[in-house]
């Protein structure tokens, strides 16, 4: 399953993860007014988070919805004016993994396990560390990335998402 | 389909932050997504309307220092569109990005800013995102896949 442009995803990288992510693994990406959405549109993902690897995602195999709400949905949305939750998109891990950069063979994005102790289906969503001059190629993965995550539609609630509870 | 005369691009003076000058203060606002899908810019004044719109993204951002740099690639780019492109949405990250898209029925265009003097864009085709042919390309300039790609957009 390891990929030379993203060699952590072939061994745990967290202690409190459940292990490496398997290609078959639906990824839950929430979605937060005004964070990650804006009056009903999804923002592209957050370059910044995807360059630093710390665009978090949900690996909803190992968790249940009312867990993610606890572990995400409360802690973006309590005490915070003007956030509300807006939904949730989901696609599996080989359907992110299979992003191409460009034209080339090299995957765009890396998804490793991040798991927390009280969180274990935590996991981070990156930049595969290809040439980061490729800009345009980045542009365009990222834009593929939240096509794909649109594929399955935008979920209104985490009980439509494909959590294992 | 949109009329183009490529011979002169439209300018809307020097672009980057002298344009806050000269468009004056405009309240701050809390919103970072305007949608103006469907309409063109078809004439100098929708320009000003969307250097307005981006100048509202700037004042409700402005307390960052670090997106000071992005604003200003943003500003130099909407100067350098061309009449008679769509409308885009502008919006910002509010940490290191201000991104212009372009939605339609078929196609989607992205073009992102981070302060830095490049742009970095894409366009979908035949249902895929694909790089934009120029890289290294400067804000101050409308890249001509992208022109070209923005002319026939639906």
């Amino acid at each position: 399953m390891s990929r030379p442009e993203c060699p952590a995803e072939g061994a745990q990288q967290s202690e409190h993860s459940p292990g490496p992510i398997d290609d078959r693994e639906p990824i839950v990406y929430i979605l937060v007014d005004p964070l990650t959405s804006q009056a009903g549109t999804v923002k592209d993902l957050l370059k910044s988070k995807l360059k630093q690897g710390t665009l978090s995602v949900c690996r909803c195999l190992h968790c249940s919805a009312a867990e993610a709400n606890a572990a995400v949905v409360v802690p973006l949305t309590a005490g915070t004016l003007g956030r509300s939750f807006q939904g949730a998109l989901w696609a599996t891990a080989n359907r992110i993994r299979d992003i191409r950069l460009g034209m080339s063979d090299v995957g765009a994005f890396c998804l490793v396990d991040d798991g927390k102790p009280d969180y274990r289906a935590h996991a981070h969503l990156a930049y595969s560390p290809a040439d980061e001059k490729l800009r345009n190629a980045r542009e365009a993965a990222r834009a593929n990335l939240k096509a794909a995550f649109l594929e399955n539609g935008i979920q209104p609630s985490l009980a439509t998402c494909p959590f294992f509870e | 389909m949109i009329s183009w005369n490529t011979s002169s691009s439209p300018k809307l003076g020097p672009p980057g932050v002298d344009l806050l000058r000269v468009l004056g203060p405009i309240a701050p606002t809390s919103t970072s997504v305007i949608r103006n899908v469907g309409q063109h810019l078809s004439s100098f004044g929708d320009l000003r309307f969307l250097l307005d719109l981006v100048r509202q993204l700037w004042s409700a951002h402005s307390g960052n220092p670090k997106l000071a740099p992005c604003f200003r690639d943003a500003f130099e780019f909407v100067g350098a569109l061309p009449l008679g492109v769509p409308r885009p949405q502008v919006w910002t990250d509010g940490v290191c990005e201000v991104v212009f898209e372009w939605i339609g029925r078929r196609d989607h265009a992205v073009v992102s800013v981070e302060g830095d003097g490049v742009l970095g864009y894409t366009m979908r085709s035949a249902g895929q995102f694909i790089p934009g042919a120029h890289e290294q390309s400067p804000p101050s300039k409308v890249p001509a896949d992208l022109r070209e790609y923005l002319s026939y957009f639906e």
